[in-house]
């Protein structure tokens, strides 16, 4: 039953790539007029214009574009940079390791942070201390990333000088330095995540606090915390991992912005500014993988719930 | 409707001071010509990067304009794309959701599918991808927005006129020859109002987010029109030496959001007991 269950959500996951892919490619036909001379902008000379059509296989069917399109991005493929000369590929390669580096910090940061608040927050309910949380989250969600970001410079860079502002420091050349660089953004992308974990964790603590099978337990004498971390906390889990896993999106996204705050060269301010300039390549490229990596945080989710409730997937 | 809304805000104050804070806003965002002191655009080389003081409350930015009256229009530009965006994504997804809730089948399918398509996108970087595709700037960041949070609607409403259908009161409708586009606007609308109306008040808070997002990278509100993220980003470059510039815009960010999040949940216990929080 469990097999069966991964297959359907393998296919599906199948099913969504596709359909993104399709939409991504999509995009770049929605340009009113001629994407080519959008790229080129002003200053594209018509034999400039006909050229970049050429190399960008404009001039084929729609249905080749795509096939042409999607079985090289399958190999690894995705076009040429039209501004910086490089391959969308190798682009990536290099951006994407400190994007996910950075959504790594700021994950460990987030569970650092809700999980225990989450934990003390619903043993004690209602308590003075659970509302100071629950306002706290509130405004963590409420907060735009980019300008906690800001005040976070403000406070720890500029007034106190302990941490560095700016740039990125690769782990391999320094790792103290590269571990310095990431705690303002770290905490600055993962303080919403944070927010929206203590929150879906407490209130299924809570739930899961009230049934019986607890009661029973404290009834027979097992100490309170072992019942709240063997019993309680595993159960509850379950929908916070869900969120964890459909809020990655949020750290993808969240990236685009710290990104540009702390200037780091990551994969957000790669798509940014793809954008800003009409590289069309690497809108796509970074688009694409953005979508793998959330399809395939949800379907790591999927199986992850299996080992934690080894229900799953064999009710029906 | 209304009675359980004001049945719900006599037992919650937070709710009260929310709503008094989005009427502000509102206000604001209506009347600020009359209220801007000054003009938000109007440079004085001379006096930039001034702290707060009697004749500039807020101070001024690079260009020594009045930062408490770009704070007023920024207001009003963030006003302009949250409601845009809220009305349009509602609509839409509303229509798209019942249609598909009722009729069933291929139609239903189709949507559904496309819509998990599009979910598959975390809403900013669908939205950027969207705004590669029309061009950056206020109506971009409208269009953009907009389709990106219209599944959402499509498909709360489509699981609540999947349960409505099955009532007694639409069967009976339908035996009678009521036809079903007048089935749908006078008993299945009505219906799904509550829901809509909490993922409104969502769609707003992100919607304000998402701008300032998007204007604090340059594919937003573009200047010199003044936007909250766009203040943001121009005070970024000045943080140690002018930092009031972008505090007092990112206050009244989260002023606003933290407002429409405690409406939302407010309307949800009045309106939609089943639903989980946030």
């Amino acid at each position: 039953m469990r097999a069966r269950f991964l297959l359907a959500k393998l296919l599906w996951t199948v099913f969504v790539l596709f359909g993104s892919s399709l939409l991504i490619f999509g995009l770049m036909h929605l340009v009113p007029g001629d994407p080519a001379r959008a790229m080129l902008g002003p200053l594209g000379t018509p034999d400039a214009v006909a050229a970049l059509r050429e190399k960008l296989g404009l001039n084929d069917s729609v249905l080749k574009q795509y096939t042409t399109w999607i079985t090289h991005a399958v190999r690894g493929d995705l076009g040429e940079s039209i501004l910086l000369n490089q391959s969308v590929s190798s682009l990536l390669a290099q951006r994407l390791p400190i994007t996910l580096a950075l959504s790594f910090y700021a994950l460990i940061f987030a569970l650092f942070v809700a999980l225990p608040a989450s934990v003390i927050s619903a043993t004690r309910k209602n308590s003075l201390l659970d509302y100071g949380a629950r306002l706290t989250a509130l405004i963590g969600v409420a907060m735009p990333s980019f300008w906690l970001g800001l005040m976070l410079i403000l406070l720890f860079a500029v007034k106190l000088g302990v941490l560095p502002v700016f740039g990125y420091v690769s782990l391999r050349e320094d790792p103290v330095d590269h571990l310095r660089h990431m705690v303002l953004p770290a905490i600055t992308l993962g303080a919403a995540y944070s927010a929206l974990i203590y929150e879906m964790n407490r209130s299924s603590l809570i739930e899961v606090l009230q049934q019986d099978y607890i009661r029973t337990a404290h009834a027979s004498g097992i100490p309170s915390r072992l019942v709240l971390f063997k019993y309680a906390f595993r159960n509850a889990l379950v929908p916070t991992i869900t969120v964890i896993g459909i809020q990655i999106g949020y750290l993808m996204s969240g990236a685009l912005l710290v990104e540009a705050v702390f200037a780091i060269p990551g994969m957000g301010r790669l798509l940014v500014n793809g954008v800003l300039s009409r590289d069309y390549p690497v809108v796509q490229g970074a688009m694409l993988v953005t979508v793998l990596i959330f399809v395939f945080a949800n379907l790591a989710v999927d199986m992850l719930y299996t080992v934690i409730d080894p229900r799953i997937g064999r009710k029906r | 409707m209304i009675e359980s809304i004001s049945t719900e805000m006599r037992g919650n104050p937070p709710m009260i001071i929310a709503m008094a804070i989005i009427t502000i806003y509102m206000a604001i965002a209506l009347f600020a010509p009359v209220i801007a002191p000054n003009d938000p655009n109007r440079q004085d080389l001379r006096r930039t990067l001034e702290a707060p003081s009697r004749e500039y409350p807020l101070g001024t930015d690079e260009y020594g304009r009045d930062l408490l009256s770009r704070l007023v229009y920024a207001t009003r530009s963030s006003t302009v794309v949250a409601v845009s965006v809220v009305v349009a994504s509602a609509v839409i997804g509303t229509a798209l959701g019942i249609f598909a809730g009722y009729r069933g089948g291929f139609v239903d399918s189709l949507l559904m599918r496309a819509s998990d398509i599009m979910m598959a996108f975390p809403s900013l970087v669908l939205a950027l991808g969207l705004i590669a595709a029309i061009g950056p700037g206020l109506r971009g960041t409208i269009i953009a927005l907009a389709i990106a949070y219209t599944p959402v609607y499509a498909r709360i409403v489509r699981g609540n006129v999947l349960s409505i259908k099955e009532e007694a009161y639409i069967e009976s409708a339908q035996t009678i020859g009521v036809n079903s586009t007048r089935i749908a606007v006078r008993h299945v609308l009505p219906n799904v109002a509550g829901p809509v109306l909490v993922q409104g008040a969502l769609t707003f808070a992100f919607a304000v987010l998402s701008e300032a997002g998007l204007s604090f990278v340059g594919l937003g509100v573009a200047p010199p029109t003044a936007s909250f993220g766009n203040i943001i980003a121009s005070g970024r470059d000045y943080i140690s030496t002018a930092p009031w510039i972008s505090t007092s815009s990112g206050i009244a960010t989260v002023l606003i959001v933290l407002s429409l999040l405690i409406l939302a949940d407010g309307l949800r216990d009045a309106l939609d007991p089943y639903q989980h929080r946030f």
